[in-house]
Formats: C-alpha cells, structure tokens, sequence
C-alpha cells in the first residue's frame, strides 16, 4: 500500500478528557496498530497541527490518515473544527471520524451534514469500548485508501 | 306575376285547345274530301246510268225496228222513237256531264257517232221496209249491219263505262286515304287532347287537394287559435279575480297601514334610539325625543333648520362623509363617530344611516359604555398577550436549560461511568493475578454498578427524547407492526412456545416510530412477566368506543400478574413491582408508553391480580375520517 511504502501515516486524537485519552490509546494499543498516534486536546490545537502552524510550524507535513474527534471540547468543539477543516481546501479529504458520548440526533445529522465520514458512539462498557476503537482504528488507518498526499504539499 | 303552378294549368289547357282545334280542322278537310268524293261517285253513277240508258235506247230501238221489220206494224215503231228520245235525252245528259273531263268527252263522241250511224241504219233498214215491203226483211246484211252498229254502241259505252268506273275507283282510292288520314290524325289529336285535359285534370285536381289541405289546417288553426283565445280568455278571467282579491286585500292593507303608520309613530316618538329624518339640504325634518337628547337640544331647536347650523363643524366629522354618501347612493351604511359637546364631555354613538323618501333616516345608539368596556377588555388583552408573551419565553428558556441539561447528561454524566468501567477492567487485567477472590468480585461490581448507571442513563434520555421530539401522525397498520415487533424480540424457547392470539386491529394515525415502542415495551412486558408460566398466552386485541371516539387496544398474558393496590406506580419512572432479580429491566418501559399515548391524545391503565396475568390498556382517538379497511381475520401464532 502507498501508505506503508511512504511511512505509516499518524492518527490525529482529539479529545480533552485525559481518562478518555488513556482509555482510547489503550484501545488501539490492543489494536495493534503501529500507526504515531498525535493527541491534542481541543479544536484550536487539531487545526493548528493540520496546518503546521504555531507550534507545529516545524513538524514534517505529512497529513493524518484519518482523524478521531471529540465532540465536546473546550474553545473550539468538535462540530467547529469539522467545519473548518471541510472549508479548507487542503485538509478537505482527511477522513473524520467522531467519537462522543453524545447520543442527541442533533449532534448526529449536524455532523454528517459537515462532512463526518463516521460518527461512533463511546459505549459505557468496556469491552464493547475496546472492541469499537480497534475495529474503527484498523478500518480507518489499515483498510480505507486516503486521498494522495500531494494535496497537501506546497 | 302568375304562380308556376297555375301557369302550367293555363299551359295544358290551351295545348289542349290547340289540339282539339286541329282534330276539328282535320275533321273538316276529311269531311270536305269526302263529300267531294261522294259528289263524284253520284256523278259516276249519274253517268253511268246515263250509259246504260242511252244503251237501253239503242236496245229498244233495235227490237222495234226488227218488230217492224218483221211485221210491218206501225205500232212497233212506238218504242223506237221512245227509244231514239231516251238516247238523245241520255246523251245531251252525258255531254253535261263530262264536260270537265276531255277523254270522256272524246269517248262521248265516239259513242254519239256510233249511236247515230246505228240510228241512221236503223232509219233505212225501216224506209227499206216501208219501200220493198216484206223484202226488206230477208235483207240479212241490213240486220246484220244493225245488230253490228248496236254492237259497236254498246262496246263503245261499255269502254266508256269502264273508264267511268277506273276514275271512281281512283277517287275512291284517293278518298279512302284522305279518310284513314283523317281517322288517324282524329284519333292522335285526340289521344293528345285527352292526355293534356287528364294531365291538366290531374293538376287541377292536385291543386284542389293542396288546396283542401290548407284549408284543414286553416281551420285547424282557426280552431286552435279560438281554443287559446279561449284560454287566454279564462286565464286573465282568473287574472282579474285574483287582482280584484289583491285590490280589496291592498285597501285592507292600506287600512291597517294608516293604522300601524300611527302606531309606528309613536314607537318612533318614544324608542330608546334616537331617530332623526335629514332632508337633502341638511334640515331635521323630525327627531324624537332621544335624538333630541343625544344632540342635548331641544327638538324646536333643531327641527327645520340644517345640521351645519345647530352643530357647526359637523360636517368635518367621518360620520358627516357617510351620511353624504347614504344620501347620494340611496345606500344603508353603519359607522361609529365620537361627539365633543360644548361642555367639554364627550360621547360614542353607533350611527345608522338609511335612505329615505324624504331623504336620509339617522338612527343612533349611545355605546359610551360599551366603549369604555371594550376599551378595558383591549388594554386587559394586552395585558393578558404580553404575560402570555414572558411566560412563552420563560418556558422557552426553561426548555432550553433542560436540553442543555439532557445534552450533559447524555455527555458529561456517562464519560466518568464509562471511565469507571474502563479502568477497572485495566485495573483487572494489569493486577488481577495480585487480586484475591474477593477484590476480583468487588472490581466486577463496581463495573457492573457502571454499566448499570449507564443503561439507566439511556433509558432517561430515550424518556427525555419521547417528550421531546416531534410528532410525525400517519396512518399505521398496526397488524405488520405487531408481528416485526414479536419477531424481531425473539422470544421463542424451546419447550416453552408462547401462544399469540392477535387481531383484528384496525390501522389507526400516529407516530409509527413511537408506537412500535409501545408495542414493543407491552409484547416485551407481557413476555417477561409470563416467564414463569410453562404455557405462556398473550391476546392482543381492539375494541371501539364509539360514544367517547376512541379504540382501545388491550394485551393480555397469563403471567405472574400484579398486586393492584399499586396500579398507580405501574407506569412511574424506575417503578417497579418486582424485584430487580425476579425480573430484569429499569422501569422505564411503562413510563415511555404512558408519555407516547399521552402524546397521541390517548390514556393508559392496567387491571390484574397476583398470580391471574394482567391486561395493559391503552386508548387513542378514533381518526377523523376512520379509512374503510376491513380488518384481517384473528390470528394464533405458535411462536
């Protein structure tokens, strides 16, 4: 696979809740996956490291191969940074996955209205927990051919 | 000008005329043509008799002379100078009588000399006698001489006879021809006559027809036209009656008007509603007495003269406009002015203008305090709105704080449940080995202690969603929707098949989404509760309520049933009559269907006794217009 030939891609991870962060890297670690995976903690920060801006103006462009975002979050909440990255013509193709704990409908249809590429619910139960992320970490970072990463050069 | 018809009439008569005037004309020259003939043969036959005659002559004279001759006798010369005189007179006869025809004429003197030299032989055979006597007598050549004389007579007349006779037939001939002609062109004309008088008869007579047949309908006309004359006649006779009647009931009317005109009178003088009557310059040409105290004036102030006058600047008020307009359309018209008296006070009247013979009649209606209630019950509705307005947006506001608390009890209040669940579990799987029996127990509680949070949380927030969402009402057939609602539970046992009696249902309006939750929290109660029950029997069933409108739809099951004394908690929030070890579930389920049918406009209640199975009811209003589908037949399902 072109991803593999060219280096793993890294998985961006937005979420605020440091017991979900852990949690949800426990469950991709019993994935398996090999994939960097980069944490940031609100909406601000994912953009400005999509964008290597601020902080990240040194890292090494390479775009994420999907993103797992975080409804609920501080500053700027998950549904505003969809928006913004869909109205960015160079980070529009990254997959956006979301994964809440909100089961509200609202938040459901306004997120496939912004482009979400999957919405998962965090499910209280551990193991069902475990079972979601892996399964959607290998999907998302395994299976699913992203869009060329000439886009984002420049 | 002549009609075609006559002149054809006009046109065979006088063809026929022609023709008749030809068959006479005809008839007149075959006439002619056959007297002349008849002329000619009596002149043949005079001719010939003449012949004949003058031969008899000859004859006679030839016998006398031989008896002469013989005898000596001067007596037998008695028929010889009879004879000679018949000769001579038939022979001058016959020269008359061929006069006009030369051949004849010719033969005539053939036949003159011939009789002459017989004669001559004749006169000296006779002197022969009378000179040499007896002699004479044996004189053979005189005889002979005679008899050859007479012979040549007689040839000569016989020749003469023969061409008397061929003339006659020729003129016969020629007669007979000229009749045939005749006969023939009679019998043409005549034909032609006939054909042209029936053809004119028949026109005549088709005329005679056509004209009999309008004369019938002359006559028919004539008798129908009497006949609706007749009827007219009776008509208007009936007319007049009836006008007579109306003429006496309209005097009697007339009568009662005076009468009521009077009392009319007096109800306007004394009527709680001013009355006035405007005239086209604006003079008052009567008020009563409320009128008079509507405009605070005297009636002798006001009568006679104009409005504009007695209450200057009237005529700059709305209700002066439509007064105006009342008396140029000759149109009723309503309005309501305010008056400002000179006092300062002031007053509303409900103004009605109707037109009038004598110009415009105003009536008037003081509604000050009718105004000044309705003025009240505006400012009241005013008030009324705007509280209404600020308790909306109270409850607006209080709807918004508890979405905003439902979001964070569907986000905020699940993230530490699922936290607890999660580290547990890793704290099981890092140290479980250095964990006794017991910690392992009591990590496993305090997990499922989580999870059981959690479920409970869902169930709220499904409650909180049911009171929230929009209704969708459309028609559900309720049968299809039962039998997904049993198949997807999958409830079946082996060993243990429940007994499903279902229907007839009839399709209802409502929420398809939020009734198959209802159907399915009762199928899912109804089985739970039969559990126990080692030949579980659940009835689903309808009935109609015709008096209050509604059906009510009841499942019943044969399970371990409820002490009634707690109906009233059955459908609670996490109120349960069980304990949670004997039946599993959090409670909520009977709350969502007492919030569903509440929502469809229905009730909900439950009957049963210990250990006898329950019946849930639940009632919805019957549609507006029920659709006219015939429910299916019950059905048993062995599941």
């Amino acid at each position: 696979m072109n991803s593999r030939s060219s280096g793993l891609r890294p998985i961006l991870f937005a979420e605020d809740n440091p017991n979900d962060v852990e949690l949800t890297l426990a469950a991709l670690q019993s994935a398996r996956l090999e994939n960097e995976v980069v944490v940031v903690h609100d909406g601000g920060q994912a953009l400005a490291w999509l964008r290597c801006t601020g902080v990240n103006a040194y890292r090494s462009p390479v775009p994420p191969a999907f993103i797992l975002l975080d409804l609920k979050m501080p500053r700027v909440d998950g549904l505003a940074t969809l928006r913004a990255i869909r109205a960015d013509p160079q980070l529009r193709s990254t997959p956006v996955v979301i994964l809440t704990s909100s089961r509200e409908e609202n938040d459901l249809v306004t997120s496939y209205h912004l482009g979400a590429n999957a919405y998962v619910v965090k499910p209280v139960e551990f193991d069902r927990f475990i079972a979601a992320v892996s399964q959607l970490g290998v999907f998302w970072a395994e299976l699913n051919e992203p869009a060329p990463a000439r886009q984002l050069t420049f | 000008m002549t009609p075609p018809f006559e002149k054809k009439i006009l046109l065979g008569f006088a063809s026929a005329l022609l023709v008749v005037l030809l068959a006479v004309a005809t008839t007149g020259w075959s006439l002619a043509r056959f007297s002349s003939t008849a002329t000619l043969v009596d002149h043949t036959h005079r001719v010939l008799g003449r012949l004949e005659q003058s031969v008899v002559g000859i004859l006679a004279m030839e016998t006398s002379t031989r008896g002469f001759v013989l005898t000596g006798s001067e007596a037998m010369l008695a028929p010889h100078r009879a004879g000679d005189a018949r000769v001579n007179a038939s022979l001058d006869e016959l020269a008359r009588l061929v006069a006009d025809h030369p051949g004849q004429q010719q033969r005539l003197a053939g036949v003159t000399s011939l009789a002459t030299r017989a004669r001559t032989i004749m006169t000296e055979h006779i002197g022969a006698r009378r000179a040499r006597g007896l002699s004479a007598a044996e004189d053979i050549n005189a005889f002979l001489a005679g008899q050859e004389a007479v012979e040549s007579f007689r040839r000569a007349v016989e020749e003469m006879e023969a061409d008397e006779r061929n003339l006659l037939a020729a003129h016969l001939s020629r007669a007979q021809s000229a009749a045939f002609m005749g006969n023939v062109t009679l019998v043409a004309t005549g034909a032609v006559a006939a054909a042209l008088i029936i053809f004119a008869g028949l026109l005549v007579s088709r005329d005679y027809q056509r004209r009999c047949q309008a004369e019938n309908s002359l006559r028919e006309l004539n008798e129908h036209l009497e006949h609706r004359v007749a009827d007219r006649t009776a008509r208007l006779e009936a007319v007049n009656v009836v006008m007579r009647r109306e003429i006496a009931e309209r005097q009697q009317a007339e009568e009662s008007l005076r009468h009521s005109e009077t009392r009319l009178r007096a109800t306007l003088d004394t009527m709680l509603e001013g009355c006035q009557l405007i005239g086209p310059d604006w003079r008052y040409l009567y008020l009563n007495d409320t009128a008079a105290l509507h405009g605070r004036r005297h009636k002798q102030e006001l009568l006679g003269h104009t409005m504009q006058s007695c209450y200057p600047g009237i005529d700059r008020l709305p209700m002066f406009s439509a007064l105006q307009r009342c008396m140029d359309d000759r149109q009723p018209a309503r309005t309501e002015q305010e008056f400002k008296y000179s006092d300062g006070t002031s007053a509303w009247f409900d103004l009605r203008f109707v037109p009038a013979p004598e110009g415009v009649a105003v009536l008037s209606l003081d509604i000050t305090a009718h105004k000044l209630s309705e003025e009240r019950i505006r400012q009241t509705n005013a008030t009324l709105e705007q509280r209404v307005r600020e308790r909306t947006a109270q409850l607006e506001a209080v709807n918004r704080e508890l979405e905003a608390f439902t979001y964070s009890v569907s986000h905020d209040l699940r993230a530490p449940l699922r936290h607890i669940d999660g580290f547990a579990h890793l704290l099981i799987r890092s140290a479980g080995t250095r964990l006794d029996e017991q910690g392992r127990r009591q990590l496993d509680t305090i997990s499922a202690s989580a999870r059981q949070m959690g479920r409970l949380i869902d169930d709220l927030l499904a409650f909180s969603r049911i009171g929230r969402s929009p209704l969708r009402l459309e028609p559900v057939e309720l049968q299809p929707l039962i039998s997904a609602v049993i198949a997807d539970g999958n409830y079946q046992q082996p060993g243990r098949p429940i007994l499903w009696a279902v229907g007839p249902l009839p399709p209802v309006h409502a929420d398809a989404a939020m009734l198959r939750q209802v159907w399915f929290n009762l199928v899912d109660n109804a089985v739970k509760y039969s559990g126990k029950n080692p030949h579980p029997r659940i009835s689903i069933a309808c009935r109609a309520d015709a008096a209050a409108r509604e059906l009510i739809f009841s499942i019943t099951d044969n399970g371990v049933g409820f002490d009634p004394r707690y109906v009233d908690k059955l459908f609670g929030v996490f109120q349960r009559l069980h304990g949670s070890t004997e039946f599993e579930g959090t409670g909520i389920g009977l709350a969502n269907v007492r919030r569903i049918i509440a929502r469809h406009g229905g009730r909900t209640w439950a009957e049963s006794r210990v250990g006898e199975g329950a019946t849930f009811y639940f009632s919805l209003p019957a549609t507006p217009a029920p659709s006219p589908v015939s429910p299916p037949a019950p059905t048993a399902v062995l599941v």
